[in-house]
């Protein structure tokens, strides 16, 4: 034997952690129930396990751990500059499960946490607090898919249920749901609201083999999203991040006229684009975390803190993309850095 | 490579029987014991010795990302129902005096029971009362030694596996010596053949991503380019990011960068804005 086998390794959520505070919650309690097989460990505070140092986020990506908490900090955030504010004002977001199930290469969680297990915060109704306050002073746009994926693990936390609820009360709260799930029964299921998209990121094939670990095949989205929007769901698609492989543009040109031969763009609430970019800060850890992707191994353009692609790429994918999406969709419908827009009018 | 370490001889003698591990004389602090593939070293029992030791051992080595520390031992049960001689891992330590906690990550699927183990200065059942215990089994070095090798390892490297040897000076706990010894024979050959096994190359984690790095070759083009090119910091920084990146996708460089080496040109390079030019022709190249 030269090596121990995968198989030798503990499974996803083998392990969960839990603070003394909250293990004889309600909610805790349920959880626990789904995996009778994990070792339950009482901690103080999440951060005794999340925020160790050195841990390898790539290990504990394979097989993650499972964390329950209750989040005492600051709850909803205001946007960052690289993330899409789709016109909206009062743009917020925020979460209560930090990481994901899925292993996307290119993903910002891995720059962004010191470790790959999955911590969930229990106490979702300081979130509503929190957002009823905001909303008695103006409207608000909140996304609570960041920095995880709500979609794909409501089987197992029901959260999404919970959201669906605060925002039936809440006309003045706009809610989007991003996810890369394909959880066509749960879209039956869940109540439709003009108030909450959800936004499906589609990559091609290509990408998602090579790139997205563990999420579901592109035809296995394309199923739930078209389940969605036949139960009369909100659904933006998101063409985001697109990635500059070899070949990039027929890849993503070919890949957008197949999604549209199923898709009905006059039904989609609209649609997101944009190449892949990051935080400077993020990208190092990314670099740490997986060293030999060729995402991360990327010579990208540094400015203003973030590292994204040369221009020229802007030109030769960004462009051409989002001209072939003006055939299916009127530009108010398209949200891109508004900066792309002024260059392909030009 | 398997670091081993063990509080007393007698905790460590199963391993370097087993594995012909020879006494590495060099060491005059601490006993230390190795072959090619296991490094086993007798801190002494405490969490001061311990740390010192393990401290002294970490620093003297170069730790790879496939290599996995072992700390192994006896340890005191406060159940009573618990047999003695069970082995078992722990994914939780606590320091009784600071009541810190410490968590190695368990990644192997053990064949082992796990547990919390809260690490003590004094002797549980003598100079300790077991009603100051707050986790179900004790020891005198583990807290100290997950935090001494947190500073060289990550802490999916680390495991802890203890036999059960007393109940804390409670119950039937005293054990002969002879019985001691078979007990840690017992456990180390269980531990052994789901750990070590008959393997002649140690590497816990093949899954481990591993930097993308230059051959010498590649690195001495590299700086050839730099000195013919009039290359600044900066551009040193960029190009070798763009050779990593085709080494992502592409595993050698070393053809274009020789192509680039010996043309005529770039060794007669003779400005900067010269070296500019064929600096982005490489750039290009290396994007392909």
């Amino acid at each position: 034997m030269n090596s121990l086998k995968q198989d030798l390794w503990n499974s996803s959520f083998s392990h969960i952690y839990v603070e003394e505070g909250i293990q004889h919650s309600k909610k805790a309690k349920e959880i626990l129930q789904r995996f009778p097989n994990a070792a339950v460990i009482p901690i103080k505070h999440y951060k005794d396990i999340f925020n160790r140092n050195h841990q390898n986020f790539h290990v504990q990506a394979l097989q993650r751990k499972l964390i329950l908490a209750k989040n005492s900090g600051q709850l909803i955030f205001q946007g960052a500059p690289v993330c899409q504010n789709f016109g909206e004002k009062y743009f917020y977001y925020t979460s209560n499960i930090l990481n994901c199930i899925y292993n996307c290469e290119y993903c910002y969680l891995q720059g962004m946490y010191p470790s790959a297990n999955l911590v969930v915060f229990l106490n979702l109704w300081d979130n509503f607090k929190e957002l009823e306050s905001l909303l008695k002073e103006h409207p608000v746009y909140v996304c609570i898919s960041y920095d995880t994926d709500l979609l794909a693990l409501e089987n197992i936390f029901h959260f999404l249920s919970d959201w669906i609820s605060f925002a039936k009360l809440h006309p003045n709260l706009t809610i989007e749901v991003r996810t890369k799930s394909a959880q066509t029964e749960i879209m039956r299921q869940l109540e439709p609201l003009p108030n909450i998209i959800y936004a499906w990121t589609l990559s091609p094939d290509e990408i998602q083999k090579r790139y997205e670990h563990n999420t579901p095949s592109l035809a296995n989205r394309l199923t739930a999203l078209l389940t969605a929007l036949s139960c009369g769901h909100q659904i933006r698609i998101c063409f985001d991040p697109l990635l500059n492989v070899p070949n990039a543009l027929n890849m993503y040109q070919s890949f957008i006229k197949d999604v549209f031969s199923v898709v009905n763009p006059d039904k989609l609430y609209d649609i997101s684009l944009g190449l892949f970019r990051i935080s400077k800060d993020y990208l190092k850890q990314l670099r740490k975390a997986i060293p030999n992707s060729s995402i991360s191994a990327y010579p990208y353009i540094q400015s203003n803190g973030y590292c994204h692609y040369e221009d020229s790429v802007i030109k030769e994918l960004l462009i051409p993309i989002y001209q072939q999406l003006l055939t299916y969709l009127p530009k108010e419908k398209i949200f891109i850095d508004p900066s792309v827009i002024l260059n392909c009018d030009r | 490579m398997l670091y081993i370490s063990t509080a007393l001889y007698v905790e460590a003698q199963p391993f370097i029987k087993l594995h012909s591990l020879k006494q590495q004389h060099e060491h005059t602090k601490f006993q230390v014991f190795s072959n090619n593939e296991i490094c086993l070293i007798i801190t002494g029992v405490g969490e001061l010795k311990a740390s010192i030791a393990i401290t002294y051992l970490l620093s003297k080595v170069t730790i790879k990302p496939h290599d996995l520390f072992l700390n192994f031992g006896l340890c005191g049960s406060i159940d009573t129902t618990i047999p003695l001689g069970s082995i078992y891992a722990f994914h939780k330590i606590r320091d009784y005096s600071t009541k810190r906690d410490l968590y190695p990550d368990m990644v192997l699927h053990l064949p082992f029971p796990e547990a919390n183990l809260e690490t003590c200065p004094l002797q549980v059942g003598t100079d300790l009362s077991c009603k100051e215990i707050t986790e179900q089994f004790v020891d005198m070095e583990a807290y100290a030694i997950m935090y001494a090798v947190s500073y060289y390892m990550q802490p999916h490297q680390v495991l802890f596996l203890k036999v059960v040897s007393d109940y804390a000076n409670r119950g039937d706990g005293t054990m002969e010596k002879t019985s001691l010894q078979e007990m840690l024979w017992n456990a180390v050959n269980k531990i052994d053949s789901f750990l070590l096994n008959s393997s002649t190359e140690y590497n816990f984690f093949p899954q481990i991503l591993m930097p993308i790095e230059l051959s010498s070759t590649e690195n001495d083009h590299m700086e050839e380019l730099i000195h013919h090119l009039h290359l600044s910091e900066t551009m040193r920084y960029v190009l070798k990011q763009h050779i990593i990146y085709y080494k992502s996708r592409h595993q050698n460089a070393d053809n274009i960068l020789t192509d680039f080496v010996k043309r005529p040109e770039v060794i007669t390079c003779k400005s900067k804005i010269e070296g500019k030019k064929y600096f982005e022709q490489l750039k290009t190249r290396l994007m392909e």
